[in-house]
């Protein structure tokens, strides 16, 4: 990453910039869009002292390896998907640390044998590509925690107990369709 | 697969997430006002020949540095293009912490050492968020 005095203008000039390593481009990034980066981790993570920590790490690791963006009109959702995985990986780590095994709702369960953790990610995402966008949506909210129950009812423009029904539904089609894939 | 199954597959697995959604999760969150802190980010070159002995008086320097109240921790990045080039991003609770850093006896230390270990002066830019 090179140093450099001038700050970009645009998005796309920021973007720019940061793909070819400008320190300038993160003090400029930061300023830009610093506040809602942190605010945006702290919906994950909790703690604002530990969401400011998801993004100064994610800069240091931008300066170490800069990211390469090419459309600016799509800067807010490459910053989303940024911090959201620092995010992610943030609160494994923290969880490892304190020893945590991993769980889901009230049910502790160890990941099923059969499922080879090589290529679980691709087969998860071929089963949510088969997904309805509604049913993607809920599943986001609830495993990934994209969005918060309410968002996520405002955005379907349903009910609790209707998220909470379609909810079910999508789990269960979820699991057929990796059941299929076995 | 059971649900029971399906939840601990989607615990311990990365959960795919798409970039809209979560665009659509980054325009839904508001920015609430917290502590400004201090973060500086600091572009060292090293002469020829330097690189190694002023990588070894940055991490001293980040470990003295670690000690004193009101540090939250810095790191040093070394530049992916250009192998002489590191970077030092330091963060502080207040400008009074900062001001203190400045004013340590490893800070003046490390001065005085790494004018003989770099190419040109260090150049240090205040981070600052919506300013």
């Amino acid at each position: 990453m090179n140093p450099q005095s001038t700050a970009p203008e645009s998005d796309q000039a920021l973007l720019d910039a940061l793909g070819r390593g400008e320190a300038q481009a993160i003090a400029t990034l930061y300023m830009r869009h610093g506040d809602r980066m942190v605010a945006f981790a702290g919906r994950y993570v909790r703690d604002s002292a530990a969401a400011e920590d998801v993004v100064i790490g994610l800069l240091g690791r931008w300066l170490e390896r800069p990211p390469q963006v090419r459309d600016a009109e799509r800067i807010n959702a490459f910053l989303a998907t940024s911090v959201y995985h620092a995010a992610v990986d943030w609160i494994r780590r923290e969880r490892a640390e304190r020893g945590q095994v991993p769980r889901a709702g009230s049910d502790e369960q160890p990941p099923p044998k059969h499922v080879d953790r090589v290529d679980m990610r691709s087969r998860l995402a071929a089963a949510m590509a088969k997904l309805s966008e509604r049913e993607r949506l809920l599943l986001e909210t609830h495993y990934g925690r994209a969005l918060t129950t309410e968002e996520c009812m405002e955005q379907l423009g349903i009910s609790r107990a209707a998220f909470h029904q379609r909810l079910h539904r999508a789990r269960s089609h979820l699991a057929e369709l990796l059941e299929v894939d076995k | 697969m059971t649900l029971s199954e399906l939840d601990a597959l989607m615990e311990s697995a990365d959960v795919p997430v798409r970039a809209e959604t979560l665009a659509a999760a980054w325009e839904l969150t508001e920015i609430r006002e917290r502590a400004r802190r201090v973060l500086v980010l600091v572009t060292m070159r090293a002469r020829h020949g330097a690189e190694e002995r002023l990588e070894r008086a940055v991490r001293e320097f980040i470990e003295a540095s670690g000690g004193l109240a009101g540090s939250l921790g810095s790191t040093v990045h070394r530049s992916p293009d250009d192998p002489t080039t590191w970077f030092l991003l330091e963060r502080f609770a207040t400008e009074e912490s900062f001001a203190r850093h400045m004013a340590s006896d490893y800070f003046a230390r490390f001065q005085s050492v790494q004018a003989k270990l770099l190419a040109e002066p260090v150049r240090a830019l205040f981070l600052e968020r919506g300013v």
